[in-house]
């Protein structure tokens, strides 16, 4: 009862001459997201209340009306202004996507910075004080609005962040230049290009914040501040060094390199953007205005950045799909079993805050060594129970098969623990077959399978199988308990190797076989990561193991649907001999000094590339997954392909498709009838060709 | 355990002991090695049991806390994770908290309790104890061998019991931080916890369980400093004269034995008819005490002489052989302080039909 106090925390909130029914009530200002009054001391009131949404962003049409708003207050100006937001749990996200999505061209986008620069200058311009109080998340052009008040409080839960950098873009409304000038340049640079938010507390102590105070202690300091009583902090003179060209030059590289060491310059360009402009205009931050527009008008007209927006609204739209239903929230979480994958999981589980019964012995302890290091970690720790009797099956609301060995032994495991199980429960196998499963269960409907494309943490893409007596209903349930532990799940059919292992098996194939023509591993597998892959086609197939991939390579092959590919010669022998991996898993600690890298023609390259995209096209039609986007956003976002390329299909959407086929035809002819370009593949999409 | 699953009787109105877990007793090294605190030991006690009865924090009426260390309450309510409107006593002894426990529980105020007592690193004080027991073994004519014979008996039960698994069901498995496993019983143990579900005849039936016994009565006495090891003699005489019992009317005993001739002792006090006569005001002497009902289990050789909860730890183990043998009683005794004990007397838990 007592334990959300939400709705008291909410109403004992300072909003000047606003009271919360004020709030409650629809907006009947002259303007829709902006709400504004003045006190008895004639200080102005500004919230921002962007209409029928549950958190503001920083949209198009909301900074027209900021532009009105303005005006209005120099027509007759107020002793003060104070910007706060009307949102419960956030200060703003930042921009609206939708606007940058939806510009045409570069000139268009100078066009539309340069109206919201003028109006950021007025706000900056504005001859009363202006004091902007944050709470929540405080992201992008929200922050940057902020800063071009003269004062910043903020209460313990803001977190301030520019993470511009995130979608391929940099600050675009004048924090590149007005950040550094108030706080040490060389921390504003790091936050520029991590993304990742500053805790209220640490902002105060870099400067960027001039006071936090919990909601009940603002209004003094609010009147304090708008009196001018506060005592502010502005030499900044750490930035002083840096308004020397040299000095800006030297650190500049540091930067760049520790960015180069992160992603490539040329995949992802607008780190080196954001450097270069800091390193040629630091000094002089009016210019350094002026260009940051040119700047990001030409990152937002680069495919890069169309892409990683486009793959933030399929993660939106993976996220809403997994979003949990409250009066349907997990407690309980039984694990069954001691996989890694399991131990894993249950660990997830308990950092989210769901009670977790583990019966494996060992499972317990490696779960344990797994939170080690954990935020929280005494009540982690808490949350786990050591159970070797099962209780758990009947307590839980999801059951986690993790066991691993023999199938009998498993489903004899599970046909004595699941009748015990609640009639709502559900049970999670992470074991690839799910079809042996099913007949020992009474409930075969509640039954679905996981995995997991990398490691389980917050975040991870998560395949969820379906299979042929599932019940559309335990898939929602499935979803949500996922999204409650963090993860996006994509919503897959329960066919061998599921989505990315499918998607991905031609291309690891024609590695193979291009390893058999005589080409050099390191080469290959240099092809893939210079295109932008994260990690080599053989890389991958040691950590998926030889034995499993030629299962799933037999597998795939014995298909209808399928053009016939016979595993490699080379493959079948390894296993047989009992070969884990094709690199050893020490490297040698000794290479010789001045041996060039072998390079790959471009032709190979191209095979494997073709073959992937191939695949994909293959699986969207047998529809393995719901729809392009879904296989895109799941190939991305689980690592398995370029996120600055989009994804595979809309990649192969921007060479378009005409192009595509043709190649695949002629390879079709050269290499065997595995090239032989997919049904699914539409030529009619000759519209976008040359776009890439 | 299944035999408890029975949901068409009704319980008399009491206080019923549903089910218990406790720790292994760990010796100082062990303890130290892994690093537990009371509250720790605590905190998992509590929570197996919670996951074995199928409750959730929040469905308990209540907690009572009995451990040494001051200030738990707060992190005790965090890491079990009960709701703020959930009462939490805390006192120094396990069985003053099961008193608390018991008295809320008949006066209607409560229906589901946990009771946990924790120990973590504490010794009592046992040399008052002992110079008394030295002195009253030497009136009442017990020696050291005696002594000595007892212990050696007691050893041979404690590890029968354990052969055959008498302690296991109750007995869970501790983790440490780093995942060490500790699951066996240590010597001179000097650490450990014991968590109790307390429950009135609805919250049996609320829970669709059977429990393992009843709690009837309990006895508090302080004996004369000068001799503070008969303070356990004088608990179990009142509870008796209390509930007009003599000593074959009950089937089980659990006496404190450390040291072991503090125990001979005041069994050789309750057979001398002058000591009967003058001291306690007895018609007879109370008589002697059939060895094979006292302490069945090994007594505090088995389930170590932790101050704190030892008591509960012997309350559980006699309420499963109560339950497990079907007899009628068992009498339960703990000393507390230098010169004072407690006794509580379980009985089965009749059930009248429906």
């Amino acid at each position: 009862m007592m334990d959300a106090l939400d709705d008291l925390m909410q109403r004992e909130r300072c909003n000047g001459p606003f009271c919360q029914q004020d709030l409650e009530q629809p907006n009947e200002g002259p303007w829709q997201h902006w709400r504004l009054r003045r006190d008895d001391s004639d200080v102005a009131w500004l919230l921002f209340d962007q209409q029928g949404q549950s958190a503001n962003l920083l949209g198009r049409a909301a900074l027209q009306e900021l532009g009105d708003v303005l005006a209005s207050l120099r027509r007759e100006m107020p002793r003060a202004l104070v910007l706060r937001s009307a949102k419960a749990a956030s200060f703003c996200l930042g921009a609206d996507l939708h606007d940058f999505a939806a510009v045409d061209n570069e000139a268009d986008a100078v066009r539309q910075l340069v109206d919201a620069h003028l109006l950021a200058q007025q706000l900056v311009d504005l001859p009363c004080p202006t004091l902007a109080v944050l709470h929540g998340e405080t992201l992008g052009g929200g922050l940057e609005l902020a800063l071009c008040c003269d004062m910043r409080l903020a209460t313990p839960d803001a977190r301030l962040g520019l993470p511009e950098v995130l979608v391929g873009l940099h600050p675009g409304l004048g924090a590149t230049a007005r950040l550094p000038d108030l706080i040490d340049p060389l921390l504003a640079m790091r936050m520029m290009l991590s993304g990742k938010p500053l805790k209220a507390e640490a902002a105060t102590q870099a400067g960027l914040v001039d006071k936090v105070a919990p909601e009940h202690a603002l209004p003094a300091l609010i009147d304090d501040a708008v009196n001018g009583r506060l005592t502010l902090q502005r030499r900044n003179l750490r930035a002083r060094p840096y308004r020397l060209d040299w000095v800006r030059r030297l650190a500049a590289l540091g930067l760049q390199r520790r960015a180069d060491a992160l992603v490539d310059p040329a995949h992802y360009p607008a780190p080196s953007a954001l450097i270069d402009l800091w390193r040629r205009h630091g000094g002089k931050p009016d210019l350094m205005l002026h260009r940051e527009i040119y700047s990001f008008a030409r990152l937002l007209a680069s495919g890069t950045s169309g892409n990683l927006i486009h793959l933030f609204f399929l993660r939106q739209r993976l996220k809403a799909q997994g979003a949990p239903d409250p009066r349907r929230r997990a407690n309980h979480l039984h694990l069954l079993g001691a996989s890694q994958v399991g131990v894993e999981l249950a660990a997830l589980a308990a950092q989210r805050g769901l009670r977790v019964s583990i019966g494996d012995q060992q499972a317990m302890t490696q779960c344990i060594r797994q939170l080690a290091g954990t935020e929280d970690l005494q009540a982690n720790l808490d949350r786990l129970v050591f159970d070797p009797q099962h209780h758990g099956a009947a307590l839980a609301d999801v059951l986690i098969d993790a066991q691993t060995g023999d199938l009998q032994a498993r489903r004899a495991t599970l046909a004595r623990l699941e009748p015990q199980m609640r009639p709502q429960a559900l049970l999670l196998s992470l074991h690839d077959a799910l079809e042996p499963l099913r007949s020992a269960l009474g409930d075969a409907g509640r039954l679905l399978g996981v995995r997991f494309a990398g490691p389980v943490k917050r975040g991870a893409l998560t395949e969820l199988a379906n299979h042929s007596t599932g019940r559309t209903i335990s898939q929602q349930h499935a979803r949500q308990l996922l999204g409650q532990l963090g993860c996006l799940p994509v919503t897959v059919s329960s066919q061998p190797g599921l989505l990315l292992r499918r998607v991905l098996a031609p291309m690891l194939l024609e590695a193979l076989l291009l390893l058999e023509e005589g080409h050099e591993t390191n080469a290959i597998d240099q092809a893939a990561l210079d295109f932008g892959f994260d990690k080599g086609p053989l890389a991958l197939l040691d950590d998926w193991g030889l034995a499993d991939s030629l299962q799933l390579f037999e597998q795939l092959h014995s298909e209808r649907d399928t053009p016939p590919i016979e595993p490699p010669a080379l493959l079948r022998t390894w296993v047989e001999q009992g070969r884990e991996r094709i690199r050893p898993s020490q490297p040698g600690r000794w290479t010789l000094p001045g041996r060039k890298q072998a390079r790959l023609p471009a032709e190979e390259g191209d095979r494997m590339l073709l073959a992937l995209l191939n695949s994909a096209v293959r699986a969207c039609r047998q529809g393995i997954v719901a729809d392009d986007e879904m296989l895109d956003a799941a190939m991305t976002l689980s690592g398995h392909f370029p996120a600055f390329r989009g994804g595979p299909l809309r990649y192969a959407r921007s060479c378009g498709h005409a192009a595509l086929i043709t190649r695949l035809q002629d390879l079709s002819q050269s290499q065997g009838p595995r090239f032989t370009p997919d049904p699914g593949w539409t030529p009619a999409e000759d519209s976008e060709a040359g776009q890439g | 355990m299944d035999s408890q699953n029975s949901p068409s009787v009704t319980l008399p109105t009491g206080t019923y002991l549903l089910e218990g877990t406790r720790t292994p007793g760990l010796n100082n090294a062990s303890r130290a090695r892994a690093g537990f605190s009371a509250l720790d030991l605590a905190v998992q006690s509590a929570h197996a049991l919670l996951l074995r009865s199928g409750l959730a924090a929040g469905a308990l009426d209540g907690v009572v806390l009995a451990t040494g260390a001051s200030q738990a309450a707060d992190q005790v309510r965090q890491r079990l994770q009960l709701g703020s409107l959930t009462p939490l006593q805390q006192c120094s002894q396990g069985l003053d908290a099961i008193t608390r426990a018991s008295q809320q529980i008949r006066s209607g105020d409560a229906d589901l309790l946990l009771v946990i007592a924790s120990d973590a690193a504490t010794l009592p004080d046992s040399t008052a104890v002992s110079e008394s027991a030295k002195r009253l073994a030497a009136l009442f004519e017990v020696d050291e061998e005696d002594a000595e014979a007892y212990e050696q008996a007691c050893r041979q039960r404690s590890s029968e019991a354990e052969q055959s698994g008498l302690f296991s069901p109750y007995r869970i498995t501790l983790f440490d931080r780093h995942g060490e496993v500790y699951d066996t019983d240590q010597h001179t143990p000097d650490s450990g916890a014991c968590a109790l579900l307390l429950a009135s005849a609805s919250g049996c039936a609320q829970l669709k369980r059977h429990p393992l016994a009843r709690l009837s009565r309990q006895a508090l006495a302080r004996a004369p400093s000068d001799y503070p090891s008969l303070a356990p003699l004088l608990a179990s005489t009142r509870l008796l004269q209390a509930e007009q019992l003599g000593l074959n009317d009950i089937d089980l005993w659990e006496l404190p034995d450390a040291p072991a001739l503090a125990l001979l002792a005041n069994l050789a006090a309750w057979q001398d008819a002058r000591f009967c006569e003058r001291q306690l005001e007895l018609e007879h002497p109370m008589g002697r005490l059939d060895p094979t009902s006292l302490n069945p289990l090994g007594g505090s050789l088995a389930l170590g002489a932790l101050p704190v909860s030892g008591g509960c730890r012997q309350l559980l183990q006699q309420a499963d052989t109560l339950h497990r043998h079907a007899l009628g009683r068992a009498l339960v005794c703990e000393q507390q302080a230098a010169d004072q004990a407690q006794a509580w007397l379980l009985t089965r838990a009749e059930e009248t039909p429906a």
